[in-house]
């Protein structure tokens, strides 16, 4: 984990000074709320349908067990009782006072965390594989270079007012956990011929209005250019992004427009300048932010220990959430442990203060104190020996946290949407609870197999539905709300921009028509396929056809 | 028919403007303007130089049993609370 230094901690500290002193001046009347607000979104701080709304970083998804706690204890003092995870791995308090935003930061900030970078036009906390370090498959850890990431960019001056938001992901492995190729930068580590690591560039990417897949600009970037090639990227974004037009403002849409060889060769040009930039020199940064991630000391664990294997045998719940939940580890007799956030008739990604400090606490017991935030709104134990499985999985099922779900039709993704969210166009959450509700049945889940849905409120798409294998979209049809579906998209290495399926379903019907949906997946796979691979053979065709059949 | 709706500075909470001229948490006691809600919106105005209100909007409503009832769905989740 990495822990903040004095450096960090001033500067936290300072910008939580600084806003108190900004909400005096606005509760006085001093600043007005033209004057304020952007002072209120550089610190996160949203004004939303019912209150204001706070948005923490949690940089690239990993936090400790005294993080979490404080998270916890930060929605009981100052909210409700709970939290919202949400797609970029952060959390939001949805009932938060303008008069205690203050005291919440400070708060927050003697647990080494901000809420930064989560808004306004600038780099946006890092997102990284939530698998980061622990996955079998990677070739480093990615938290490393989003950590110096987060430390460059962090209200970096030059970058505080790029044409629009900026939002970059990393993962370590070819699998691709951090759907970089929908981020406005997205980088894969690999190793190169003779073994070096770099990192593979993709630009462009996005979801919302206009949805991009991102275009590889580089096949291999080595470690230590990073931040003078990032640095080139975003100033060939910051000179010709688009600012005349907010919808067309991303760097998708300037990828788009000049064309991949184009904005390849101006980054190029621009690297060149850059190259022997003190940024490249960051080798001694690079080693001491390491230093914080590797070397967990596990010891030896057996991976069929008999309690285990005993109560696999004998528990078939257990069983069937050891399937669904937990992951291969790169050491022999660990493995990573999801938790989800999904129970039956819950709302996606909303944890208790009371389910907080239980995750927390096993965290400090079975997990190395150490925790992740999945962009799947789920929570992941990253180290847990396989004997210690039956032990988390009894207090997990005692806080209602042990929806054997990850992966499948009940792990929903849904934003916030109109019961929360100002710019919603129609509810996404209910529409989460009614699917979960109608696929309760775990035999008939399992039998499923990997579905994702993604719903999201308005066409900004925080849902992420544009990539589901199944995206529902809220629209407004005439005060009423309907969903449009999208098949067959997907944010990993294959990632895709899910087609729409047709006209717009009423809420009374989406449910049923998901459920038509399945019900032909279930009809027409053939051996192991996925629903995924079930729709890439055959087309949306089939699927249509039932979908809008008279019932 | 029309009421006036805004938030709170200091948390936020949803308010609306009554027949005294003062903000209720509570949407049936809105007053309705049937016309013109120009100079209402303008009065209510000076309450966001005063600092404690945000975001002065007109929305519509209807009369019903309780009072004043919003019309849309988003301002019903305003009026009542999140649906979940
Ligand atoms: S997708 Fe739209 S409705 Fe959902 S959280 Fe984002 S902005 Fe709000």
């Amino acid at each position: 984990m990495y822990q903040y230094d004095q450096i960090d901690r001033n500067f936290v500290d300072e910008r939580v000074a600084q806003f108190r002193d900004q909400i005096a001046r606005r509760l006085s009347g001093e600043l007005t709320e033209e004057e304020f607000r952007p002072l209120r979104l550089t610190n996160g701080l949203y004004l939303q349908l019912h209150a204001y709304m706070l948005r923490i970083a949690i940089p690239y998804g990993t936090l400790n067990s005294r993080q979490l706690e404080t998270l916890a204890e930060i929605a009981r003092k100052y909210d409700r009782g709970y939290g919202h995870f949400t797609t970029r791995q952060n959390l939001q308090l949805n009932w938060i006072r303008l008069d205690q935003a203050g005291d919440a930061l400070a708060d927050l900030a003697d647990a080494d965390m901000h809420a930064l970078q989560t808004s306004g036009n600038c780099i946006r906390n890092v997102t990284a594989d939530h698998w980061a370090g622990v996955a079998p498959d990677e070739v480093a850890d990615p938290r490393v270079y989003a950590e110096l990431i987060r430390q460059w960019s962090s209200l970096h001056p030059e970058f505080s007012y790029l044409p629009r938001k900026f939002k970059i992901a990393v993962t370590g492995s070819p699998a691709d956990r951090a759907a970089t190729r929908v981020h406005d930068i997205g980088l894969v580590l690999k190793r190169d011929d003779a073994g070096q690591i770099g990192f593979e560039v993709i630009v462009g990417g996005g979801l919302g209005r206009t949805p991009m897949i991102g275009k590889t600009i580089r096949d291999f970037l080595p470690e230590a250019q990073l931040l003078p090639y990032l640095e080139a990227i975003l100033r060939v974004y910051n000179l010709a992004g688009r600012r005349d037009n907010m919808y067309k403002a991303r760097i998708k849409i300037l990828v788009h427009e000049i064309g991949t060889e184009e904005m390849s060769r101006r980054v190029e040009a621009e690297f060149a300048k850059n190259i022997d930039s003190v940024l490249a020199n960051v080798q001694d940064e690079v080693a001491r932010i390491a230093s914080y991630f590797t070397k967990l000391p596990y010891g030896p664990s057996d991976p069929n220990p008999e309690s285990y294997a005993l109560r696999r045998k004998s528990d078939p719940a257990f069983r069937r959430w050891v399937i669904s939940n937990t992951f291969p580890h790169k050491i022999a007799g660990y493995c990573i442990a999801e938790i989800s956030l999904k129970p039956t008739g819950g709302i996606p990604g909303d944890a208790t203060s009371a389910q907080m400090i239980a995750v927390a606490a096993l965290a400090r017991q079975y997990s190395h104190d150490e925790l992740r935030v999945t962009h799947t709104q789920n929570l992941v134990l990253p180290h847990v020996k396989m004997s210690d499985l039956p032990a988390i999985y009894d207090v997990l099922a005692a806080q209602k946290l042990d929806a054997p779900n990850v992966n499948k039709v009940g792990d929903i993704i849904a934003c916030p949407g109109l019961d929360y969210c100002a710019l919603a166009n129609a509810r996404s959450i209910p529409v989460a609870q009614r699917i979960s509700e109608r696929f309760a049945d775990v035999d008939r889940a399992h039998d499923l197999g990997e579905v994702k849905i993604k719903i999201s409120g308005c066409i900004n798409a925080c849902g992420h539905h544009h990539v589901g294998h199944i995206g529902l979209l809220g629209v407004d049809k005439n005060g009423e709300e309907f969903y449009q579906i999208t098949l067959g998209g997907s944010e990993a290495a294959d990632a895709t921009i899910g087609t729409l399926l047709g006209p717009a379903i009423s809420s009374d019907q989406i449910v049923d028509t998901v459920e038509k949906i399945l019900t032909a997946y279930a009809d027409l796979r053939q051996g192991n396929e996925r629903f995924l691979d079930t729709y890439r053979r055959l087309g949306a065709k089939p699927f249509k056809e039932r979908a809008y059949a008279a019932a | 028919m029309q009421s006036l709706t805004a938030n709170r500075l200091d948390d936020g909470a949803v308010v609306y403007r009554t027949k005294l001229e003062t903000w209720s948490r509570n949407v049936h006691d809105a007053a309705v303007f049937e016309n013109d809600a120009s100079a209402a919106l303008e009065e209510a105005g000076s309450d966001v130089i005063r600092a404690l209100v945000v975001g002065v909007e007109l929305i519509d409503v209807t009369m019903t049993d309780t009072g004043t009832t919003p019309v849309s769905l988003r301002e019903k989740i305003r009026a009542f609370g999140p649906t979940i």
